[in-house]
């Protein structure tokens, strides 16, 4: 039990995935404009990582490991991935055409998206069993999400603050996205000492 | 060896694909997204401008409302009465299209007819202008001439002349209402493609008030509503009527003291508004038909004292019936030549 609470709070806080190993920058700095739209990512980021990660958590040890075929993870996880996030495109379409088209392009880059793939590779690298898998993909996706949707309220406001000419649009962006992450630099100490 | 792991890797890879794939197609069924491929149709035919002119977003805008009912089916401007047809093909409905309109700058007061009053330096435009005390214009219904217009129209159908007046192009408009919108004046207004005569003035102010601002306005003199029904008044000012079926003749055009009605069987916008001998001509054309009017009248006039005098004349005798005539026949004489 200690052990899980302790993988969902790293993956989340002290290795958040944006702002600690800065996976997922696009989608981050793509989609953070407005809360709602970062909302609607993160979950169809939580969907993606959840299905992917326990896909590919599967695929590995009964396909890969059994035929001593390590070496095709990155492209069998890509193939993964790339399905999982066709279906959650089809699925949002369905569901929620108004987030289908607030989400645009990023929706499709999810599959390109390097927290996924990193996760996926992450599980495997680190040895986690099924339920470590999943409790990690939650984390790294409420991580995500933390990021995003902070980043996003970050943005809703300085869209009405003072911004000196030089600095307006992408380049105060990236300063705050810059100050967040050292800001989540400070979730370091919580590590459990390993 | 080497053949057996590359066939595995292909195994394995080929076999995730392949269950991925199937995955997929059965997604597709469940999470199948209707489209109406009359969208797709309608996008296809609809001019592509993404004017406004419907008051919809764009043309695809315009193709949704069309699908949700939303939608006047013949409220797209620059398609005209073609695209109009399509609509109702694709729709299936029959439609018939509306009269073909066309945009006209209601002024005609140039920088020499209506000279400007204040030296404006401000943002060029018009909206700018006319928010700083009414502009530099004398005539504060008249064109300003600073082309918001002509940014705002899509179809770069307005030019704006150097004596400082909107022109329409009538070939290039689609009456799409762009330049409506945005002048803030309302000197543009949306006139049927079949009128001949437009009355270039939208001065609703008194005679001697338009006189002081403007050589060509409308000093509501009621001239012209005499020669043809489709002039009427609308207060203080000449219009052509929309809803009156009748013959505009050349004489409306004619009639007019200041020169406002522009006849455009006898000349081009541009000519009218631009060159000089478009002018000269109009007033020998004027003098001529007022001579002739002359001559008509006092005609009518010699026929009808003719036609009194004869009742009372047949009883009298006859040399006396005939010497009046004789007399009042000289003046039409003297003025026909």
């Amino acid at each position: 039990m200690k052990e899980i609470f302790v993988i969902v709070l790293m993956a989340m806080l002290t290795e958040n995935f944006v702002l600690a190993k800065f996976l997922g920058i696009c989608p981050f700095l793509g989609v953070s404009k407005k809360t709602s739209t970062a909302l609607g990512m993160s979950m169809a980021v939580l969907f993606v990582m959840m299905v992917a990660s326990i896909l590919t958590f599967l695929i590995h040890h009964f396909a890969l490991v059994p035929f001593r075929a390590e070496y095709l993870q990155t492209i069998v996880f890509i193939l993964v991935i790339a399905s999982t996030v066709q279906l959650t495109e089809m699925a949002i379409q369905k569901m929620s055409p108004s987030l289908y088209q607030a989400l645009g392009i990023f929706l499709p880059l999810i599959t390109t998206n390097c927290a996924v793939l990193g996760l996926a590779v992450l599980n495997i690298q680190n040895d986690y069993r099924l339920l470590q898998v999943i409790f990690y993909a939650i984390g790294a996706s409420g991580g995500f999400a933390l990021a995003l949707i902070l980043f996003a309220g970050l943005r809703e406001k300085l869209e009405l603050a003072e911004v000196p000419q030089a600095f307006r649009g992408p380049a105060i962006a990236l300063v705050t996205a810059g100050i967040l992450s050292l800001a989540f630099m400070g979730f370091t100490g919580l590590a459990p000492a390993s | 060896m080497f053949t057996n792991e590359t066939l595995l890797a292909l195994a394995i890879l080929g076999s995730i694909g392949l269950v991925m794939s199937v995955l997929l197609s059965i997604g597709k069924r469940i999470f199948a997204v209707e489209t109406d491929d009359r969208f797709d149709r309608l996008m296809d035919i609809l001019p592509g401008a993404n004017c406004g002119g419907c008051g919809f977003p764009g043309c695809s805008g315009f193709a949704q409302g069309l699908i949700d009912g939303t939608a006047k089916p013949t409220a797209c401007p620059p398609g005209g009465p073609e695209v109009t047809v399509l609509i109702g093909e694709i729709m299936g409905v029959k439609l018939t299209p509306g009269e073909p309109m066309v945009a006209v700058v209601g002024c005609a007061g140039d920088h020499s007819a209506a000279p400007p009053v204040a030296n404006y330096q401000g943002l060029r435009d018009c909206r700018a202008a006319h928010a700083v005390a009414g502009g530099a214009k004398s005539c504060a219904y008249g064109c300003l001439g600073l082309g918001t217009c002509q940014t705002a129209c899509v179809f770069d159908a307005i030019t704006i002349t150097d004596t400082g007046l909107a022109i329409i192009d009538r070939d290039k408009c689609t009456a799409c209402g762009a330049c409506i919108e945005i002048c803030p004046r309302q000197i543009i207004r949306l006139h049927p493609k079949r009128d001949e005569v437009h009355v270039l003035c939208i001065n609703p102010d008194k005679p001697k008030e338009v006189k002081a601002v403007c050589t060509v306005g409308c000093t509501a003199c009621k001239l012209c509503t005499r020669q043809s029904e489709r002039l009427v008044m609308d207060e203080r000012l000449a219009v052509v009527s929309p809803e009156v079926k009748a013959d505009i003749p050349a004489s409306c055009a004619l009639v007019c003291p200041q020169g406002t009605i522009f006849d455009l069987r006898q000349y081009a916008l541009s000519d009218w508004i631009l060159d000089p001998a478009a002018r000269r001509n109009f007033e020998q054309r004027q003098e001529a038909w007022k001579a002739e009017e002359k001559a008509r009248k006092a005609a009518a006039r010699e026929k009808k004292s003719a036609s009194k005098a004869k009742p009372k004349a047949d009883p009298d005798t006859n040399t006396d019936a005939n010497a009046e005539p004789g007399t009042d026949a000289t003046p039409p004489a003297g003025g026909e030549a």
